[in-house]
């Protein structure tokens, strides 16, 4: 039963870093585009963020799906072409409104957990 | 075997645990993802020296195990929505032609202008039989009379002149010879029905049909496979009436 409840909670934790990570790549792409490598590089370096690197591309095709990021090839100098990621004016428009209510969110989940301790 | 070698045995081992982890996801986003992985990997490796296993099997496991990947593929397709239109196929295409051969038309354009199957299910569809399992009875109508005719002639008591039996088409045929036949003209189009359902149920979509064979017209997409599924009907009407004239 225990064990149940934490399998859980760990799903909900994977749901929710995947459904952050998203707004997060959003962010990354919001200064300059990026290709997937540099993307996957600078969400692994932040803690706790991404479990495999690996994981952030089937995340990138679907942002890409979703009409929030396009792509496009770009030559290389160190090997070969490189697929660049770009935001969409869709996508700016969700990260607005992610940054807008994830604030609030926090804000709102910390006060209640620091009341449980 | 030299250090670089043995770096690229590692690499194409990892990727084939990672396609045959991809086995039960969708093949559509396989593909690409495969292919996003192995440029990952390249990138990856000009950070260290080409022959540094160490830092090659660091990279991979940063990137994580074949079947987490799979599992987050999955995680990531989009939730799966059949038509009415889809379900309906498969019946349609094996039982459509009794409705005087429009429901089987309908099913081949249900079949067509769908992107759950491949093109090869597609011309499994309209080529087998066409008329679904109305197009078998009119295979046993239609065959004997246009096949190659056997007689003999036997001359009774009394007769001045023989009597000529004969037999038409397949039934001149060794009698195994025609049971395989005659199996084959029923379980095909059988056989290709519940391919077409079992492709149904695992919900591969079509790569040849989503990918870049689409042409955008004035606002709207036209997919390729689409426009060569109403030329395919049409020329099933047009055998469909050629074939109705004869037996008149």
């Amino acid at each position: 039963m225990c064990n149940m409840v934490v399998g859980g909670t760990e799903k909900l934790l994977a749901q929710m870093r995947r459904g952050a990570i998203e707004y997060c790549v959003l962010a990354l792409l919001q200064s300059e585009d990026h290709y997937g490598f540099e993307i996957t590089r600078q969400l692994s370096e932040a803690d706790g963020l991404v479990t495999s690197e690996g994981t952030v591309y089937p995340l990138l095709t679907r942002l890409r799906n979703d009409g929030l990021v396009d792509t496009y090839w770009q030559e290389s100098n160190e090997g070969p072409p490189r697929r660049y990621y770009r935001i969409t004016t869709n996508g700016k428009r969700a990260l607005k409104l992610f940054i807008d209510q994830w604030a609030r969110f926090r804000d709102s989940v910390d006060d209640i957990l620091s009341r449980g301790k | 075997m030299d250090e670089h070698t043995r770096s690229d045995q590692i690499i194409e081992d990892y990727l084939g645990d990672l396609r045959d982890a991809l086995r039960t996801v969708n093949p559509r986003s396989t593909k690409e993802f495969v292919a996003e992985i192995e440029q990952h990997i390249s990138e990856g490796r000009t950070t260290f020296e080409p022959g540094d296993e160490v830092g090659l099997r660091n990279l991979l496991e940063r990137i994580g195990s074949p079947t987490a990947l799979a599992n987050e593929l999955k995680e990531n397709e989009p939730p799966r929505t059949v038509s009415a239109m889809d379900r309906a196929t498969p019946w349609l295409i094996i039982f459509g032609g009794f409705a005087f051969g429009f429901g089987w038309l309908v099913g081949l354009y249900g079949l067509w202008s769908s992107k759950t199957w491949r093109i090869w299910d597609k011309l499994l569809g309209t080529f087998i039989w066409p008329g679904g399992l109305f197009g078998t009875f009119y295979f046993y109508l239609f065959i004997p009379s246009t096949g190659g005719t056997a007689c003999s002639g036997l001359r009774g008591a009394g007769q001045t002149a023989p009597t000529l039996i004969c037999s038409h088409g397949i039934t001149t045929l060794p009698h195994g010879l025609q049971f395989l036949i005659g199996f084959v003209v029923v379980a095909a189009p059988i056989f290709v029905s519940v391919r077409l359902s079992s492709v149904l149920s695992r919900g591969y979509a079509d790569p040849w049909n989503s990918h870049s064979i689409r042409v955008v017209r004035s606002g709207r997409s036209t997919s390729t496979s689409v426009r060569v599924g109403w030329i395919v009907i049409g020329l099933m009407v047009l055998i469909f009436a050629i074939f109705a004239l004869t037996l008149h």
